[in-house]
């Protein structure tokens, strides 16, 4: 005996789960992926992260839900009593506006006056198959390591009215004084295009 | 009503962007134009220089993922490009850990004979099904250190991530040592990172 439920799943069972870019690698240890890049192979570069400014960059969460243990970037130049802070929002609401939402957990300061890959413990969970934002603030502009503008998937479009041979919008900045993040993302942030170098901005799962 | 549940549920999964990239560009069966092969782990091709020259290290089984098509398929024929002479090669394909957050090989679903390598397409036919949406791993092993392709410069996905303690590398295969000759099954645990990784390509019936 069928419930209509029952019934409805059974003649219309829903698609087998993606497999998107982003696992816990039990089997070979932890790994980190790049916010905004499905490429393994990117150019790397750097690139100056401009302090009070909040610089939002996308991901995409795996098919299931998952917890995310650390994130990470990493500043080659330094700042003696420099901070950085970074978080995880989620999308707005509206899944067809790609753009940052509410704040999911953020780093608190951590010290930029020593150049080295800094990490943070987080314990995020994301839902799955869902867009999430990774986003670094600075109280001091300081150089970090960036992949290529060509590097990065485009999943913020191109711009439409030009003839700019790299219109991809690589990221979203907005006006931010350091401190705290904002519990929901300012509005009015603008993309930055070109063939600009983007901040690696790493995320590692542990479930 | 089962017209609108029917399309509730294709629009609730019908997610995009990442996802959507990978099945599109390394998953695809045969189009309308001509048969075509597809990269295991590719992702991107910059026009002249998506690929690079490299040799293989002997008695090392090196691993790739791809990602089936969104409907399944038969995956016909696996192929790698040699450069020169002497030896040979043995292709195979891996099923995935079950566990999905575990991007590992498992099971060994396919395995070629051997082949004298060359300067040529060595290629067989596999004609295995694969399930829709999963991960699968394109393996080889060289008899000898062989010269072929390497989807080094912007051609691979980012489907294994980037070594926790690496600053500038990322993962694109994983590697373990294998005296030439039948494949493992399954596939061996302690496989290392590695970021040369032979291009394999794929075609689809």
């Amino acid at each position: 005996m069928y419930s209509i439920a029952g019934l409805l799943r059974a003649m219309f069972p829903p698609p087998p789960k993606r497999e998107l870019p982003a696992a816990i690698n039990a089997s070979i240890g932890a790994v980190d992926y790049i916010a905004g890049c499905i490429n393994s192979s990117p150019v790397f570069g750097t690139i100056a992260v401009v302090a009070d400014k909040l610089l939002a960059v996308p991901f995409w969460s795996p098919p299931y839900k998952s917890t995310i243990g650390r994130l990470a970037f990493e500043n080659t130049g330094t700042v003696v009593g420099g901070n950085a802070n970074i978080a995880i929002y989620e999308n707005v609401a509206n899944p067809k506006s790609l753009y940052p939402g509410a704040l999911v957990e953020e780093s608190g300061n951590i010290s930029i006056a020593t150049a080295a890959l800094k990490t943070y413990t987080s314990s995020a969970v994301l839902k799955p198959n869902r867009l999430y934002w990774m986003v670094i603030n600075v109280s001091s502009s300081v150089t970090c390591r960036a992949i290529l503008g060509i590097s990065v998937t485009p999943m913020l479009g191109i711009v439409l009215d030009t003839t700019a041979v790299n219109p991809f919008n690589e990221y979203i900045l907005v006006a931010s004084t350091y401190g705290a993040m904002p519990s929901t993302f300012p509005a009015s942030g603008a993309y930055v295009s070109g063939n600009v170098n983007v901040p690696i901005l790493r995320y590692q799962f542990t479930a | 009503m089962i017209r609108i549940f029917k399309n509730g549920v294709a629009k609730l999964f019908r997610t995009g962007t990442i996802g959507a990239h990978l099945h599109a560009l390394s998953a695809a069966a045969l189009n309308g134009v001509s048969s075509s092969s597809y990269l295991a782990q590719g992702c991107n091709w910059v026009a002249g220089t998506g690929v690079a020259a490299w040799t293989t290290t002997l008695d090392v089984l090196y691993v790739v993922p791809f990602v089936s098509p969104a409907r399944g398929g038969l995956l016909h024929m696996v192929g790698v490009s040699t450069f020169n002479a002497g030896g040979n090669i043995r292709m195979g394909i891996y099923a995935n850990k079950l566990d999905i957050r575990d991007i590992y090989p498992d099971e060994l679903l396919w395995e070629s004979p051997s082949l004298v390598t060359g300067a040529k397409d060595n290629v067989a036919i596999a004609d295995i099904q694969l399930d829709p949406n999963r991960i699968y791993w394109a393996a080889v092993v060289t008899e000898q250190a062989r010269g072929m392709y390497d989807s080094a410069n912007y051609g691979s996905g980012h489907l294994m991530g980037m070594d926790a303690s690496a600053t500038t590398t990322c993962i694109r295969a994983y590697t373990v040592a294998h005296t030439f000759g039948a494949l493992p099954d399954p596939f061996p645990a302690s496989a290392a990172f590695s970021a040369p990784h032979p291009l394999i390509k794929l075609r689809y019936m």
